[in-house]
């Protein structure tokens, strides 16, 4: 178990670099002894890939040299066990969808202080990810789509989120499970939403 | 004799004939036109899509990245604030532009999420209560921004003007009519002649909303806004 949240190495992959400095000092104050690389587009993270594969990673979407969602679909392959979290500044973002469904564990608000920023990062590499009201929403419009398939806990977690509720009042109705572990649970579906019917659980 | 009486008959006979085919020319052309009006929203729609999508990507390149330097270059906490406020502004923005319709509940829920977020970055505090009976009525986009950006202000006036470490906001309702109250701990204004561009603007808003609000002093410090809409009036359902 500790070996799962033990982190040794992170990359973050942002092309801003006063944004990359604040995302690399959240990632020292969660884990300061971890060994942190950064990158500032596709290309470069892609070196770091070859070399070595991180625990964890921040990946921006909005790339120079395009869409972050790739970097993470090829990581979580190759990596399933690793925590891939998206530094957003919209939390309904298409991109910031299409980057749970390609794997990305959680995100984290780019402009939030860094011990906030430091705090979730423990959280969603704890598989206790953020959901915020408009991402809850725009998930329950696709599970009304029918393309998003639920358990009725999920479902009714999701609806409860949707209408304001906070995480932390969101009840499980297995009280053995955290509401975070449901809301990991539904990224989970997410991402493999592309896989064939029969892989659901 | 007769034959005036027949060609009246036939006449008015022929006019009825004319005003009926006439009638349903004209109910064809109606549906029609009905029909091609929901195809031309439709592509507006489609276009709006579009158009709302480049907006938030212009937004995201340009004024976000630059508002974020601001934040993770600053070490002036109120700067940073401000630089957070104005990104919050824009969120809100993009999400109501992309119609994202939302609930009293849903709409309560990101301003507590956002304020909650705010206090704690200014190293204060939000306590945040809520009736449980609170119904959970549509609310226009246009009337969940300007809840949004009332109490964003009022609690940018506690921090900013009043000095203030907690805010507590208590949200009620009573005779159709929604009650939020929001108090600090600061150092309160005139509550008389609450003056500045802020004010004026949450006044705006309260109006546009049909409700009221005031300032009062509040025990044993600081000041208290007091915000009462109408929420037969949110109800009313947008169009989709």
């Amino acid at each position: 178990m500790t070996s799962a949240t033990t982190v040794g190495t992170v990359l973050v992959v942002e092309d801003l670099a006063p944004t990359r400095d604040w995302l690399g000092r959240a990632v020292h104050h969660a884990y300061p002894h971890a060994h942190c690389q950064f990158a500032d587009c596709l290309q470069s993270a892609r070196v770091h890939l070859l070399e070595q594969l991180p625990d964890l990673a921040l990946i921006d979407l909005r790339l120079p040299d395009g869409d972050g969602a790739h970097l993470i679909q090829t990581l979580r392959a190759a990596k399933p066990t690793a925590t891939l979290i998206v530094p957003t500044v919209f939390d309904d973002d298409v991109q910031l969808l299409a980057a749970l469904k390609a794997g990305a564990s959680g995100y984290v608000f780019k402009d939030h202080t860094v011990t906030s920023i430091a705090d979730e990062l423990q959280r969603i590499r704890a598989g206790k990810p953020p959901l915020s009201v408009p991402l809850a929403r725009r998930l329950q419009r696709l599970h009304a789509a029918g393309s998003l398939a639920l358990t009725p806990a999920e479902a009714s977690l999701l609806r409860a989120r949707a209408r304001g509720t906070p995480v932390h009042e969101l009840q499980a109705p297995d009280s053995t499970q955290a509401p975070e572990h449901l809301i990991a649970a539904v990224y989970a579906r997410l991402c493999n939403q592309t896989l064939p019917v029969s892989n659901a659980v | 004799m007769n034959a005036v009486v027949l060609s009246l008959l036939f006449l008015f006979l022929a006019t009825a004939a004319l005003w009926h085919r006439e009638r349903l020319r004209a109910n064809a052309l109606l549906r029609d036109l009905r029909a091609h009006q929901s195809t031309l929203e439709q592509q507006l729609e489609g276009v709006r899509a579009e158009e709302r999508e480049r907006i938030h990507a212009d937004l995201h390149d340009d004024i976000s990245a630059k508002l974020l330097s601001l934040i993770h270059s600053s070490r002036d906490p109120h700067q940073v604030d401000a630089a957070q406020s104005i990104l919050q502004d824009l969120r809100d923005i993009v999400s109501h532009a992309r119609g994202a319709p939302g609930t009293l509940l849903e709409v309560l829920g990101a301003i507590r999420t956002e304020s909650t977020q705010r206090m704690h970055t200014l190293g204060g505090q939000l306590l945040w209560t809520q009736a449980p009976t609170l119904p959970d009525s549509d609310l226009a986009p246009g009337h969940a921004l300007h809840l949004h950006r009332i109490v964003r202000e009022a609690i940018s006036n506690a921090v900013v003007h009043g000095a203030a470490n907690a805010i507590s906001i208590a949200v009620d309702h009573a005779d159709y009519r929604l009650h939020l109250s929001i108090r600090d701990d600061g150092h309160g204004i005139d509550t008389h002649s609450p003056q500045g561009r802020g004010t004026r603007n949450m006044r705006a808003r309260t109006a546009t909303l049909g409700g009221s609000i005031e300032w009062k002093a509040s025990t044993p410090s600081g000041t208290e806004v007091q915000l009462s809409l109408p929420l037969a009036l949110e109800s009313a359902r947008i169009p989709s």
